[in-house]
């Protein structure tokens, strides 16, 4: 890996719910540009704090917190987030919901409708342009969600469970889209998931995060994310399963899955 | 898309026929009670009928398009104030505590109890009547649309702020057409109680009006089926109000349909 200003980085975060104990305490980290890291661990030990802070929906209490340099205050146009819960609107139609990134940066409706309409075209769902998400199935919904965040060009793209609704086939091809479009392969990227062969497939680098707020995370390099024939390979087989001893030493990780 | 055209046609045909056979029904019971009262105090609904459209010509018409004119104009006002003030309330959590004591402690009150102020402030004209019945609707239309948009879910709210909406953004794409389903209700609900008001309050201080028609013009001078003329083109109003409301809606929930 050549030396390069990271992308984003958090030094010494701590995070607390109003009210709750601290879900992130002294939590630092950093990734470089280009990188995809996948993030596991059991619930509740912080994963989607630390994607929302990383997000700026989320301010620390403590710590500091740059994207590309540049300490965190709140959303950034060039972080496009994708979350479990597709969170497309209702009311507006899927070349609208693809559209809404460009929409709210003023850009002109022949604009803004040519954009996302090229973006459904890629993924597989041009025909649905007029349709409503609740005329949509779970799995062109995600890839909709997939369309408005990347209509925007970001630089920095974080998921959250994108997939995790999804019913395994689904759930498969969007696992393929997602590395289509660069993830594992120099987009930089952060995922989080319940899902190991998932982590081990997407990520370059995986995070397997402790239980607790004090309990220690740990890094495992992935090189092999991303390149034609890793996924089923015996490589893949043995980092997998490696995850899975990490996760299972922990007793309280999440039933493991 | 040929198929839901027809589907769609096949449904308007069917509420068109359900409609005619409630009407049918309304008239039949009509004609027995009026022929068991036997009386002038309630003729039957064939020399009625005759009466409102000789009746159309002779003021009847105006009378319903003032009264229209009052309804539409006091929807039109209440939900100018009421919508953009429920979109406050409802997105802001200590406004919303703030305000919640007084909305409950005067949503109960009778709203025409307010009349004699309103008259004294607004005089008898149209200002007071209008002002009276966008007072009913506007704690309909005020509760609905907080509510409504206190449902919208956290994650529509991320994703959408991700993107880079400011607060006003969030108003006009998420919380303002989620609030839409609730505006509806609101209106749908109140119709009633705002035509019924409309017609107490144009039994003074008017001489147009259907209320003034009804109560003044034809009760007042024992001509019976001219009255129930009258009442015929007050229920038309509201039958007219009501589809309106919710041909409107149609149009902007075209989402919320249950065809998803």
């Amino acid at each position: 890996m050549t030396e390069q200003k990271p992308i984003a980085a958090l030094g010494d975060v701590t995070f607390a719910y109003p009210g709750g104990t601290a879900v992130l305490r002294g939590f630092s980290w950093e990734m470089a540009d280009g990188e995809s890291w996948a993030i596991i661990g059991p619930s509740g030990c912080g994963k989607t704090t630390l994607l929302y802070i990383l997000a700026g929906l989320r301010l620390p209490d403590s710590g500091d917190v740059t994207i590309a340099g540049e300490p965190i205050s709140g959303p950034r146009r060039d972080i496009g987030l994708i979350l479990q819960d597709h969170g497309l609107l209702p009311w507006e139609t899927a070349v609208n919901n693809v559209g809404m990134g460009l929409r709210l940066r003023g850009a002109p409706g022949r604009e803004w409708r040519s954009e996302a309409q090229s973006w459904l075209n890629r993924l597989g769902l041009g025909e649905y342009s007029k349709r409503f998400p609740g005329q949509l199935s779970g799995g062109q919904k995600q890839r909709v969600a997939i369309a408005r965040t990347l209509a925007v060009s970001p630089t920095l793209l974080l998921m959250d469970e994108p997939f995790s609704a999804l019913d395994a086939l689904t759930r498969e091809s969007l696992q393929l889209l997602a590395l289509e479009l660069g993830i594992a392969r120099g987009r930089s990227a952060v995922l989080i998931t319940h899902d190991i062969n998932e982590a081990v497939m997407l990520g370059n680098k995986i995070l397997i995060m402790g239980a607790g707020p004090d309990d220690a995370a740990t890094v495992i390099e992935n090189p092999g994310a991303g390149r034609d024939g890793f996924i089923g390979s015996d490589d893949f087989r043995a980092l997998a399963s490696d995850v899975r001893s990490r996760l299972n030493a922990n007793p309280e990780a999440a039933a493991s899955r | 898309m040929n198929e839901s055209a027809l589907a769609r046609l096949r449904s308007r045909a069917a509420t068109f026929s359900g409609g005619i056979i409630a009407v049918l029904a309304a008239l039949f019971v009509w004609q027995v009670v009026s022929w068991i009262v036997d009386s002038n105090i309630l003729p039957g609904p064939v020399p009625v009928s005759l009466t409102f459209v000789e009746q159309l010509d002779e003021g009847l018409l105006g009378h319903a398009a003032v009264s229209a004119y009052r309804v539409v104009l006091a929807i039109a006002i209440s939900i100018a104030i009421a919508a953009p003030l429920g979109l406050i309330l409802g997105t802001n959590a200590r406004l919303y505590t703030l305000s919640a004591p007084i909305i409950y402690l005067s949503y109960p009150i009778p709203k025409i109890v307010a009349l004699p102020v309103i008259l004294l402030l607004l005089g008898l004209g149209d200002a007071s009547k209008v002002t009276m019945i966008a007072l009913i609707l506007f704690f309909q239309i005020l509760i609905l649309v907080r509510d409504e948009v206190r449902t919208v879910r956290p994650e529509l709210v991320l994703s959408v702020r991700s993107l880079g909406a400011n607060r006003l953004q969030l108003l006009r794409f998420v919380f303002m057409p989620a609030s839409l389903p609730g505006l509806f209700t609101a209106l749908r609900v109140s119709t009633g109680v705002s035509i019924a008001v409309l017609f107490f309050v144009e039994s003074f201080g008017t001489r147009q009006g259907l209320g003034y028609y009804i109560l003044v013009e034809s009760w007042g001078r024992l001509a019976y089926e001219e009255m129930y003329a009258g009442v015929i083109a007050m229920a038309l109003l509201g039958l007219g109000v009501y589809y309106a409301v919710d041909g409107i809606e149609r149009r902007l929930t075209r989402w919320n349909r249950d065809d998803r």
